[in-house]
């Protein structure tokens, strides 16, 4: 506790967690916006352009939070990590820069269209904005995504003389394949997101019979995507990552796993708890096979546990991470599990 | 790296100038950046911290809003995009800048937070203590930002100690006066903190006055009339107390004609927005402030050409766009994008202001803020 290191890091972790909601909203909106302007435009019934509006605002309130709260998160980088500014600012600059240059001032620039034009842009120029603030907000994401993924795993760089990093490949360094797999994993789970918040205040409004035609529409459409986003946050894109993961990260991959043993037929925890003192996973009810796999492809692959690598290489925390993958997992099959269910209350036709 | 390297050997010199010239025009965009923020956001700052004296009713307030509202976000942007390329090209000026001065930053970022939440969450609920409430918020936070920068620009100028490690620490005020022990505070930086207060109020004043019709309009031409004398007087002031503490400055001008012309430009359009202002052609005042903002920036930035952050303790310990840059290999990669984004961003700009052409009405219920 007296270390500053400690108090850099819960600075920093809660500024980019709580900057974080922002964003993971407004990418998953713009999404669906665009999704209720096309039906606007297609049919011309006023329900959808109604919906449209509404969430146009609640995207602009987000946006702005997202905004106020993101610069802190820039200018953490110098006031906290100046140190790592120093040495990674001229690979990792490229991307953080290319965010505000291509994405934020595009993202900014059409939500002041969106928000104030409607009436002076007409029908279709207004969902030509909407795709424009879309494709800005996905952009930011990439830049951003990016920048943790060279992180996790540096690709396109070399040292300079006086140490620090520089970028020497700008193709290979935006193109980074844990990037690619993290960004696909990234935008689900944001549309994830948007689809519940939309379908629960739709939902909300349905049951104090408010805006009704509004409120179906949004209901409906954050259930639909939100069925088709929860199975692909998991299927392909979660897994993608874990794969990667497996390859690139093997300490961090036993860790999300609790796995201490390494072994042929790694078994999956569904429910246990880590014991890093003993060095064990207490109360295991596991999946013989299911993360070797997870990992490789091939049930009867070694997974390396913790126990092959020096303490000083395991993540800080092992049962924060642990509980805090696994609780996601769960969340994510606990979605995927309602979806059938929520699609036939909601109105939405389907075969069961 | 290797290919630049491969290249040098035969004109080192040639080599050395290139790379020069690669650092300068970094150093260049980075204070494009930063003027252009001071000139576009200071109008929203300018604007946030008058509106409760310039616009009396809820139905003024939001007008208020609507002008500045199509805006505000993006001007905002204009400072990520500025950290961004800090990051990017000078980084260690980045982490050094910003680590030093860790206790005003925050002050800044919350008053950016504050007034970001104020003008959002205050027509959301139609009720007068609230809205009275986040106005008060909102002209407090907006009032703050242009005192800690220009506060912040004082500090680069007067200097900080920096040390052979590249960093500093600094409290938030000594004694007061620009000799050490320094404070971020002292006679010096908080003139120069005022200077911006009052510079941008009078160019929110212009742009609310280019705007708006009716009562607000009037208000903001008689506060755009009260601010200027005191602007002119401070003004003068700050540039009498530069030349005090940094009569090196100045010696430079003669050698860099571009700062002499910005400096020029400046005072012209000091002159303009006076003249335009009583000849009631409101676009006019708002350009001729716009010159004058960008017209003395450039002029500091570039006759403090190559230095970034001053070092009280040794000139050799300053950080410059030359010994804090990111390796040449960086920069150039950035100069293959860079250029075409912020060529974007303009036009982005440009758009927003065409369609949002014209004097504002203030929004019905429930649609706009």
């Amino acid at each position: 506790m007296s270390d500053p290191l400690f108090w850099h890091r819960v600075q920093f972790g809660f500024t980019i967690a709580y900057h974080y909601l922002f964003p993971q909203l407004t990418m998953g909106l713009a999404l669906l916006i665009v999704v209720l302007k096309i039906q606007a435009v297609r049919t011309g019934a006023a329900r959808y352009a109604d919906a449209a509006r509404f969430w146009v605002r609640v995207f602009g309130l987000n946006f702005a939070m997202g905004v106020v709260t993101g610069l802190p998160m820039e200018f953490q980088f110098g006031t906290n990590w100046a140190r790592f500014s120093h040495f990674a600012g001229g690979v990792i600059g490229q991307t953080l820069a290319m965010e505000g240059i291509f994405a934020f001032f595009l993202e900014s620039s059409v939500l002041a269209l969106l928000v104030f034009g409607e009436r002076r842009l007409g029908p279709k120029r207004h969902l030509a904005a909407a795709v424009a603030l879309f494709v800005g907000s996905w952009l930011s994401g990439y830049f951003i995504v990016t920048t943790n993924a060279f992180m996790q795993n540096p690709v396109g760089y070399s040292t300079a003389p006086d140490g620090t990093l520089q970028i020497a490949d700008l193709a290979a360094f935006l193109g980074n394949p844990w990037a690619l797999a993290q960004y696909a994993h990234t935008m689900m789970a944001a549309l994830v997101t948007a689809s519940f918040v939309m379908a629960a205040v739709g939902a909300f409004w349905l049951l104090q019979g408010k805006h009704q035609d509004a409120a179906r529409v949004s209901l409906r459409t954050g259930v639909v995507t939100g069925l088709f986003s929860s199975l692909l946050v998991a299927m392909p894109t979660g897994h993608l990552q874990g794969q990667l993961a497996a390859t690139h990260q093997k300490v961090a991959l036993a860790a999300m796993e609790g796995r201490f043993e390494s072994g042929p037929m790694a078994p999956i925890a569904m429910i246990g708890q880590p014991n890093v003192a003993e060095r064990r996973l207490d109360n295991p009810i596991a999946i013989p096979g299911v993360l070797s796999y997870i990992a490789y492809g091939d049930f009867s692959k070694n997974v390396r546990g913790l126990n092959e690598f020096p303490e000083d290489l395991w993540p800080t925390n092992v049962e924060l991470l642990y509980y805090a993958f696994h609780i996601m997992v769960g969340l994510i099959a606990r979605e995927v599990g309602h979806g059938p269910r929520s699609l036939e209350r909601s109105g939405v036709p389907v075969v069961i | 790296m290797g290919r630049v390297r491969s290249n040098v050997p035969a004109f080192p010199s040639l080599y050395k100038g290139l790379a020069t010239t690669m650092n300068a025009l970094w150093y260049a965009f980075a204070s494009v950046l930063l003027a252009g923020y001071v000139i576009l956001d200071g109008f929203d700052f300018g604007a946030g911290a008058l509106h409760l004296f310039v616009a009396k009713t809820d139905r003024q307030r939001r007008e208020v809003l609507a002008a500045i509202g199509p805006f505000w976000d993006g001007n905002e942007v204009w400072l990520l995009a500025a950290g961004g390329l800090l990051f990017l090209a000078f980084p260690k000026v980045l982490g050094a800048g910003l680590s030093g001065l860790y206790l005003p930053v925050f002050f800044l970022l919350w008053a950016l937070i504050l007034r970001g939440i104020a003008m959002e969450f205050r027509s959301h609920v139609e009720d007068a203590m609230w809205r009275g409430l986040w106005d008060i918020v909102f002209s407090l936070a907006s009032a703050l930002p242009p005192v800690l920068l220009g506060a912040a620009l004082g500090n680069l100028l007067r200097g900080v100690p920096l040390d052979g490690t590249g960093y500093f620490a600094l409290p938030l005020w000594t004694d007061f006066t620009a000799r050490a022990p320094y404070g971020v505070l002292d006679g010096y930086t908080t003139l120069a903190g005022v200077l911006a207060l009052v510079a941008l109020a009078h160019h929110g004043a212009l742009f609310l006055a280019w705007k708006t019709e009716g009562e607000v309009h009037e208000r903001c031409q008689n506060a755009a009339a009260r601010l200027f004398v005191p602007l002119v007087a401070l003004w003068l002031a700050a540039t009498w107390a530069t030349y005090a503490l940094r009569p090196d400055l100045f010696e430079n001008l003669a050698d860099r004609p571009l700062a002499l012309v910005a400096a020029l430009l400046g005072v012209a359009g000091i002159i303009g927005a006076l003249l335009s202002r009583r000849r009631g052609q409101p676009l006019l005042a708002f350009v001729g402030s716009s010159a004058f903002l960008l017209g003395i920036l450039v002029a500091t930035v570039t006759s403090s050409y190559p230095v970034m952050i001053r070092s009280t303790l040794d000139p050799s310990f300053s950080l410059t766009a030359l010994n804090a840059a990111s390796s040449a290999e960086s920069l150039k990669t950035g100069l293959l994008w860079w250029p075409f984004g912020f060529a974007l961003a303009l036009a982005y700009l440009a758009l927003l202001l065409h369609i949002h052409r014209g004097k504002v009405r203030s929004p019905a219920e429930g649609e706009g803020y």
